[in-house]
């Protein structure tokens, strides 16, 4: 089974782990490059942050998981011949009785009845009627009042057994759960808390704009703003104008200065969906001209305030982001992890991003940070590992992270800028603002595949020695999770005829050296190779690509759209030979001047 | 008319989403899942007033999205990297219901 309690202390657990992180490196990388290991390791903070969702998410998988393991244990044990199927139904945890665990609670009650010869009251007879589909598929001719006929029955003496059998599976549920209540009774307590501070910032919404509701549907919400519902009628009607509560946009938005704006300078497409919104607005309200968005405009009908719209948006906004921080500053992940980035003193390293602790938290990044000390600026890295609902790729992420912050440096800090190379790609800050730059960093696509394929031989090491963090032996995956592999085909061949040197010109800013191997010309051309890729594959055109793929394999026939995807694959690929080509010649050519020079 | 949603998150996390609008199929990771009109419909209603493209932050491994909504005679392309629509994480929830 998964390694739950580790993830359900993530925050601690991967701090602890950080030795064994350093021993995965240093077997891949050498002995010899320990010290630095160690030193940059230590040096960085690192948090992984789990959000109520995540958590949530997390102890589903685990009562999956023990239910699997006790439902095998009760396939080999059973004593009926009915199916595991019929006894336990669709089962995905122990928390809800199963059809065996309601004949259970009939029989037991029955027995109690029956030599109290009281068998004619409502509780048995509601216990029975729970029992009866699982009863009626051994013979469906007992009822309620002809049971004792069948009390020596070989098949209900066999339900008597996995009865027993099933109260047993479920106190070992139980126990199972045990060590993990603290977790459980701390996710129910998010979910109560999320839910009441969520309630108290949509009251306080759609107080700041009940002047945009009718009489009629203020009244409906009286008893809701007054605590009287636990929610309003004619959820449709206000959900609709105002956007639900739990996501989504309401019709007003669709006359915001944004929608505006779209109306004239937008999309065809963007234009009529404004124009149907709008409509269905005007409908709410109980203005029907049809469907025709002109007719409105005509009718001169009244349409809501842009400003008053706009005001509506931002109030929403403001109240989700209120409601959002009161419950995320609430939570342990993010209390823990506010206070390691305060203490770790790091120029702009402000309060964790919200987005961490919300929903699926399965992110992971490398944040590039500096100090200042007596000895001038020093690095500060933060490594994150966020846990999501893809628990079995967490070992990867890891890797991924650290191998980042193995190759990262701090080239110069000027001018209140600071420069940092991490592998090939160069990343500039400005440190009075803390805003990044939004220029696409030059080598940023070559340099992610190319930290995935050493991740991806760091994971491998780690497999071979056992070396494990979060994930165990039969959980670890590490290939095809990430979409930077989409570029495998461009690298492969590149990567490993020129393992070594690309290994060496990725620490400590050391980008010459792949230069004076294989031509810094050369090199980028093949850099140039990945906006072409992306120019042609990115998104979803990738996954149109590996059908028109697929369909060649298959010798099925190709349509005009896989042809052009092909053929642009192909080119990639040709262009892709010649670099390499070229590369090699390069080296060649270096080599024997190397030679020469060494031999005057 | 909408002919087809393709919604990409990429980077250290991998997901395609391809719904094929007219003919009621939606593909998660080339998996075929159940079409849910209403969800899809929120989504939509999100997306549309979405800005084209939100930037990019200076992070490494930071989430990029890449929207597409292809019409008959329109593809219109919605993206950010380590930026996102203010809404971002409603219509992250929403999609979550909807694999």
């Amino acid at each position: 089974m998964k390694n739950y309690m580790a993830f359900f202390d993530s925050n601690n657990y991967i701090k602890k782990m950080i030795p064994t992180i350093i021993e995965v490196f240093v077997a891949y990388y050498g002995e010899d490059k320990r010290d630095e290991i160690t030193a940059k390791f230590n040096n960085a903070l690192v948090v992984s942050p789990i959000s109520s969702e995540s958590l949530s998410s997390m102890i589903l998988k685990l009562k999956k998981d023990i239910t699997s393991q006790l439902i095998e244990e009760f396939k080999k044990n059973k004593h009926s011949n009915l199916s595991t199927n019929d006894l336990l139904g669709n089962v995905f945890n122990f928390d809800f009785n199963v059809p065996i665990k309601y004949f259970s609670d009939f029989y037991k009650e029955y027995v109690n009845e029956y030599n109290n010869k009281n068998i004619d009251n409502d509780n048995l007879e509601k216990k029975f009627h729970r029992t009866i589909e699982l009863i009626s598929k051994i013979n469906p001719k007992i009822t309620l009042s002809n049971f004792y006929q069948y009390l020596n029955d070989e098949e209900i003496l066999n339900l008597v057994k996995d009865s027993e059998l099933i109260d047993k599976i479920y106190n070992e549920y139980n126990e199972f759960l045990k060590d993990y209540n603290s977790y459980i009774k701390y996710s129910e307590s998010l979910k109560n808390l999320y839910s009441i501070i969520k309630k108290k910032y949509r009251k306080e919404f759609i107080l700041d704009n009940l002047d945009l509701l009718d009489d009629n549907l203020k009244n409906i919400i009286n008893d809701y703003l007054n605590d009287k519902l636990y929610n309003y009628k004619d959820r449709e009607k206000i959900d609709g104008i105002f956007g639900s509560s739990y996501g989504g946009n309401g019709y007003l938005d669709f006359f915001s200065s944004i929608a505006n704006d779209k109306l004239l300078n937008g999309r065809d497409f963007e234009k009529k969906e404004i124009k149907n919104n709008r409509v269905k607005y005007f409908n709410t309200m109980g203005i029907n001209l049809g469907s025709n968005y002109d007719d409105y405009v005509q009718a001169n009908i009244s349409f809501p305030n842009v400003e008053r719209v706009d005001k509506l948006i931002n109030d929403k906004n403001k109240y989700n982001e209120l409601a959002s921080q009161e419950f995320i500053k609430n939570t342990k992940s993010y209390i823990d992890i506010y206070k390691e980035q305060k203490d770790f003193d790091a120029i702009n390293l402000n309060e964790p991003k919200d987005i961490l602790f919300k929903g699926n938290s399965s992110l992971a990044n490398s944040s590039t940070y500096v100090r200042e000390t007596d000895n001038g600026f020093k690095l500060a890295p933060v490594v994150t590992i966020g846990i999501g609902y893809d628990l079995e790729g967490t070992d990867h992420k890891i890797i991924h992270e650290f191998n980042h912050l193995y190759e990262l440096t701090l080239n110069a800090v000027m001018n209140n800028k600071a420069e940092y190379v991490c592998g090939w790609d160069i990343v500039e800050d400005d440190l009075t603002n803390n805003i990044s730059s939004d220029e696409k960093r030059e080598y940023e696509l070559f340099n992610e595949i190319i930290n995935e394929k050493i991740t991806q031989e760091i994971c491998e090491k780690m497999q071979e020695k056992n070396l494990h963090i979060f994930n165990g032996q039969s959980d670890f995956m590490y290939k095809g999770l990430t979409s930077y592999e989409h570029t495998n085909f461009i690298v492969d061949s590149f990567f490993n005829k020129y393992k070594e040197d690309i290994i060496k010109s990725r620490s400590n800013g050391n980008m010459r050296h792949i230069f004076d191997v294989v031509g810094e010309d050369n090199f980028n051309a093949m850099n140039d190779l990945f906006y072409v890729f992306q120019d042609n594959f990115n998104g979803s055109k990738y996954y149109s690509l590996c059908s028109a793929i697929s369909k060649i394999n298959n010798n099925e026939e190709l349509s005009d759209k896989d042809k052009d995807l092909i053929k642009k694959y192909q080119l990639i690929q040709t262009k892709r030979d010649k670099i390499l080509e070229k590369m090699a010649e390069y080296k060649e050519l270096n080599y024997m001047n190397n030679n020469e020079i060494n031999s005057k | 008319m909408l002919k087809e949603i393709n919604i990409n998150i990429l980077g250290l996390n991998n997901l395609n989403i391809n719904i094929d609008i007219l003919n009621n199929k939606i593909k998660n990771n080339n998996k075929e899942i159940k079409f849910n009109y209403e969800i899809i419909s929120k989504l939509i209603n999100m997306i549309v007033l979405w800005k084209y493209d939100y930037g990019r932050d200076n992070e490494f491994d930071s989430e990029e999205f890449i929207i597409e909504l292809i019409t008959d005679n329109e593809n219109i392309i919605y993206k950010g990297k380590g930026n996102y629509p203010e809404n971002y994480d409603d219509f992250k929830s929403l999609l979550g219901e909807l694999v």
